[in-house]
């Protein structure tokens, strides 16, 4: 067989990534294949600006892409795509961990060894680590690479003077004073202290005996400074004299390393300051001590990737599928025009399109009032004519319409023909219908660019002569990205203690939650404004603490504010990393409504161990199991 | 760590009954019917047995096979429930043997019941003991299973990591990650574990030749990942060909070392896992041969074996 040869550059292969399964995390890209593909949500004027940031997003949330695009790199490739972003105040280090690190150091933290021990090794081989990410950056301004940037660009005496500097600092030998002899020297000490560590575990386990010099320990904080230090002073250009280290997938740390690194928010002087993503979920907030906590007001900002106002949402959306489209050789395409208007979640709710007596609409009300004899009654008590909507002057007629709608919709699409006896139920598969159209894709994709990303291939593929996407294509590519994302969540790992209770991991839970909730939208008496969120009880134990953080930071729950009165957004007082989740808020993730049938809004909250109390009763004998487990698991504390 | 200081050889095996007799044979204590067939078929043909129980599931046919060893004058148990104790026994194990008048220490291991994880500690071992017992000659075998119907679930997943530390894998930050899986025929278990990892390329490895109605199995169990991937990223291997699968994961892994991080992830058949073990020793400590599974909470399915056995030589030699 002849191996793969390695696959050409993204920026030559743009048509073809758009199909492939693979390259949906801006992770795996370079910052140059990055910036060829950047749409600038909303938030990335605020994090280009020189002072500390908490950025804070679930999985796929943009974190990684927003990162790469402050380094260097990225800013040149994107300031010469787009004219007038290339004066930046600042220089930026990307420090991912990416999945064999994360691995790595949690075998660290398990290994056995003392805990003062794991988390000094921890922190040196992540520290070594983050000296090989400095030294990538720097590599992007050495005449000796071979990707480099086409503006800053140091002498060979430069690159030599400050590849010798670095190895001392950072404990390494070089033979050539050059960047790539640097990057191996780094590379070698890494893997020579790995095998050390778990060779000191391996002893350890049989004779209890420890010796420490045989251990690698870094001086991290002390090394990175001064690294960052020696960058300062020795690269002349502007933009070079002050850095920014962009550490990203914290959440992922041992907890000793998330605690060490958002301390760091409390720290800036003039050649350096720190950019730190995460997901909303951090253990290691919790038991930071005051101390080392940065303050939201003081010493950083805070940016949400989730939550954002419905308008930059949609721009960013509509910028989105507009560039994929263009990469796809389809330029002028228009998200709403190819997407059509959306029956579930219309754009402008005032339109005589919405309300007409023909529209789809209107149709569907008549048509629930029929078959529904609650509805009916729900319509008489409002003293709304749903026939005749349209000629209602004073918007207030219509409010109670606004409030029931979607409920209305999802409601008549999954209750079939009147029936005297008992209510019929229709398949899924005709309500899967409801979920497309321009406004719908939008709001379930909730400015996710990893959504986006899946989504906007399999809606180009159904584009038809006309610029259209049949709504046949729309539910198929909708399918296949919930699919996607139902099966990321079948594979998150539990402890085991979860896993006693939840067959299929988390997925059981969100299982049980869609299940609960589209109960409510179909039940017997309707309601407009039925349950579709749980609040965590205040004596929630660590299995329902665990379920929570792997649930949110995988984007399957969102956070929503705690007061009840009005928007998506987690309220001011929460700027901070969640360190838990008890008295909080949260609702499923709007891409998987179309599974469940369920509405694209914030609805009425009960507390999870009312949710639990009620799925315990439910026909469904899984969710009856997991309802039984987690109520079990919890009895003690409730 | 694995270095790259250890030699390493690794053959096919054209007649199994030409490698014997041998010094020791390995086998798992498990509920698989299987796990024992090996061991019994080989009786009297090696001089040392140890069976390693894992200390759960111990239900199926585990008391029927734990019976037959204890009856057997050459054959042992031990325990090895964690990583740590699996080390000790298998150590233990091959200092029992004395290669000062052969060229190698030549010993039989059958995987087929095996876990990952033990799999991993054996391989590990090996080079371990080499430095001090001088070459070490392992036949791994593998006796493939009489088709049993897949579950509808294969349980939560508790496990989702390298199989040991030393197997995670070295990574460049610069690179993107790829990731090599097989299929077996947990449904979607395949797609769950591309989407954990979400690797900037990912190859698939569908197994072959067992049996039609597996084969039937892993496409209907895998068709949702299947229909998302490039035809030309999806590779068979022959289940009864290890030496091929062998060849086929390594070139391929060699050519995705290049511009990747490699992690390989062994879901299917256990000839695969030890395939995959084997081409991250080749390339270590580089490439990651990683688990996903539901540990002690996955379905313990008895299965009996279907009377073939397949085989692959690896030797492991440590050099100063």
């Amino acid at each position: 067989m002849t191996p793969p040869e390695p696959r050409p550059d993204a920026t030559v292969r743009e048509n073809i990534v758009l199909d492939r399964i693979d390259r949906f995390n801006a992770r795996d890209m370079t910052a140059t294949e990055v910036a060829h593909r950047f749409v600038a949500p909303s938030m990335f004027e605020a994090l280009r600006t020189g002072f500390n940031t908490l950025m804070i997003g679930p999985r796929g949330s943009g974190k990684t892409t927003l990162l790469k695009m402050l380094t260097p790199e990225g800013l040149e490739v994107w300031g010469q795509r787009i004219a007038g972003h290339s004066d930046e105040q600042f220089s930026g280090v990307y420090v991912p961990i990416d999945v064999q690190l994360a691995d790595q150091l949690e075998g660290l933290i398990d290994s056995g060894l003392p805990a003062d021990i794991c988390d000094a090794s921890a922190t040196s081989i992540y520290g070594l680590h983050v000296f090989r990410c400095i030294a990538d950056s720097i590599s992007w301004h050495c005449g000796s690479s071979v990707r480099r940037s086409s503006v800053n660009v140091l002498t060979a005496e430069q690159e030599a003077s400050i590849v010798e500097r670095l190895a001392v600092l950072w404990g390494v030998t070089v033979e050539v004073p050059r960047i790539a002899d640097l990057q191996e020297a780094l590379r070698h000490r890494q893997v020579r202290s790995l095998e050390r560590w778990q060779r000191a575990a391996l002893l350890y386990r049989h004779s209890a005996k420890l010796d420490i010099s045989e251990l690698d320990f870094v001086e991290f904080d002390a090394a990175l400074k001064g690294a960052m230090e020696v960058l300062s002073r020795r690269l002349g250009w502007p933009g070079a004299t002050r850095w920014a280290v962009l550490f990203d997938e914290v959440e992922v740390a041992p907890v000793v390393l998330q605690r060490l690194l958002l301390s760091y928010l409390r720290h800036s002087d003039e050649h350096l300051f720190f950019k730190i993503a995460i997901a909303p979920y951090m253990q290691g907030y919790r038991g930071l001590p005051e101390r080392s906590r940065g303050s939201a007001l003081n010493d950083y900002s805070v940016i949400e990737l989730v939550g954002g106002d419905d308008e930059s949402v949609r721009r960013f959306s509509h910028a989105f599928f507009a560039q994929a489209a263009a990469n796809r050789d389809l330029p002028g395409l228009n998200m709403e025009e190819s997407l059509g208007p959306s029956l579930l979640t219309p754009r402008n709710d005032r339109s005589a399109a919405s309300y007409g007596l023909s529209s789809e609409q209107a149709k569907r009300f008549i048509s629930l009032a029929r078959k529904d004899p609650s509805f009916a009654r729900y319509l008489e008590m409002s003293a709304v004519d749903a026939t005749d909507l349209i000629s209602a002057k004073d918007s207030d007629e219509r409010a109670p319409f606004r409030k029931a709608r979607q409920v209305a919709i999802v409601r008549d699409s999954y209750l079939s023909g009147p029936s005297t006896s008992s209510r019929r139920f229709k398949t899924r598969t005709d309500a899967r219908r409801l979920y497309s159209g321009a406004e719908t894709i939008v709001r379930m994709c909730e400015g996710s660019p990893r959504r986006l990303a899946f989504l906007t291939p399999g809606l180009l593929e159904g584009v038809s002569g006309r610029g259209r996407v049949p709504v046949g294509a729309q539910v198929t590519a909708v399918e296949r990205t919930e699919v996607a994302f139902r099966s990321f969540l079948r594979g998150l790992r539990v402890s085991d203690g979860l896993g006693n209770i939840l067959p299929r991991g988390v997925l059981s839970f969100v299982d049980l939650l869609g299940n609960v909730f589209h109960g409510e939208i179909t039940k017997p008496e309707f309601d407009d404004d039925p349950v579709g969120s749980f609040i965590v009880d205040a004596a929630a134990g660590p299995l329902i603490e665990e379920l929570i953080a792997r649930a949110v930071n995988a984007g399957a729950l969102v956070q929503l504010a705690d007061s009840d009165f009005r928007g998506e957004l987690r309220n001011v007082s929460a700027i901070e990393p969640m360190a838990t989740s008890r008295g909080k808020r949260f609702r499923l993730s709007y891409l998987l409504a179309p599974n469940y049938g369920l509405v694209l809004r914030r609805c009425r909250a009960i507390s999870l161990n009312t949710l639990l109390k009620r799925a315990a009763e439910s026909r469904s004998g899984t969710d009856r199991q997991v309802a039984v487990g987690l109520l079990t698991g919890q009895a003690g504390l409730w | 760590m694995l270095e790259n200081n250890r030699q390493f050889l690794v053959e096919p095996v054209g007649d199994l009954q030409a490698e014997l007799p041998v010094d020791g044979l390995l086998f798992a204590v498990g509920y698989e019917q299987r796990s024992t067939f090996v061991a019994r078929e080989l009786q009297g043909r090696y001089s040392s047995g140890l069976g390693l129980r894992f200390g759960s599931q111990e239900e199926g046919s585990f008391s029927e096979n734990l019976t037959w060893c204890d009856a057997q004058p050459d054959v042992y148990t031990l325990l090895a429930d964690t990583e740590w104790s699996a080390r000790d026994a298998v150590a233990e194990w091959l200092r029992k043997f004395d290669a000062r008048d052969s060229p190698a220490i030549r010993v039989i291991v059958d995987v087929s019941s095996l876990s990952r994880m033990l799999m991993a500690v054996i391989v590990s071992t090996c080079f371990e003991c080499s430095r001090e017992l001088g070459p070490i000659d392992v036949c791994f075998v593998y006796a493939p299973a009489e088709f049993t119907s897949p579950g509808d679930e294969h349980g939560p997943i508790t496990k989702f990591g390298a199989v040991l530390p030393e197997f995670a894998g070295v990574s460049d930050s610069a690179l993107g990650l790829a990731t090599v899986i097989g299929l077996g025929y947990e449904p979607d278990l395949a797609l769950a574990t591309q989407q954990g990892l979400d690797p900037a390329t990912c190859w698939m490895l569908t197994p072959t030749g067992v049996a039609e109605r597996y084969d039937q199995a892993v496409a209907r169990a895998n068709a949702r990942v299947l229909a998302l991937m490039d035809t030309d990223d999806v590779l068979e291997y022959d289940v009864l060909r290890p030496f091929d699968a062998f060849m086929r994961v390594e070139s391929l892994v060699a050519g995705l070392r290049r511009a990747h991080n490699v992690v390989l992830v062994p879901l299917g058949p256990k000839i695969l896992a030890l395939v995959c073990l084997l081409v991250a020793v080749v390339h270590a400590p580089d490439v990651g041969v990683w688990r996903v599974s539901a540990g002690r909470l996955g379905e313990s399915r008895d299965v009996k074996a279907d009377g073939r056995v397949t085989a692959i030589r690896a030797v492991f030699r440590w050099v100063e």
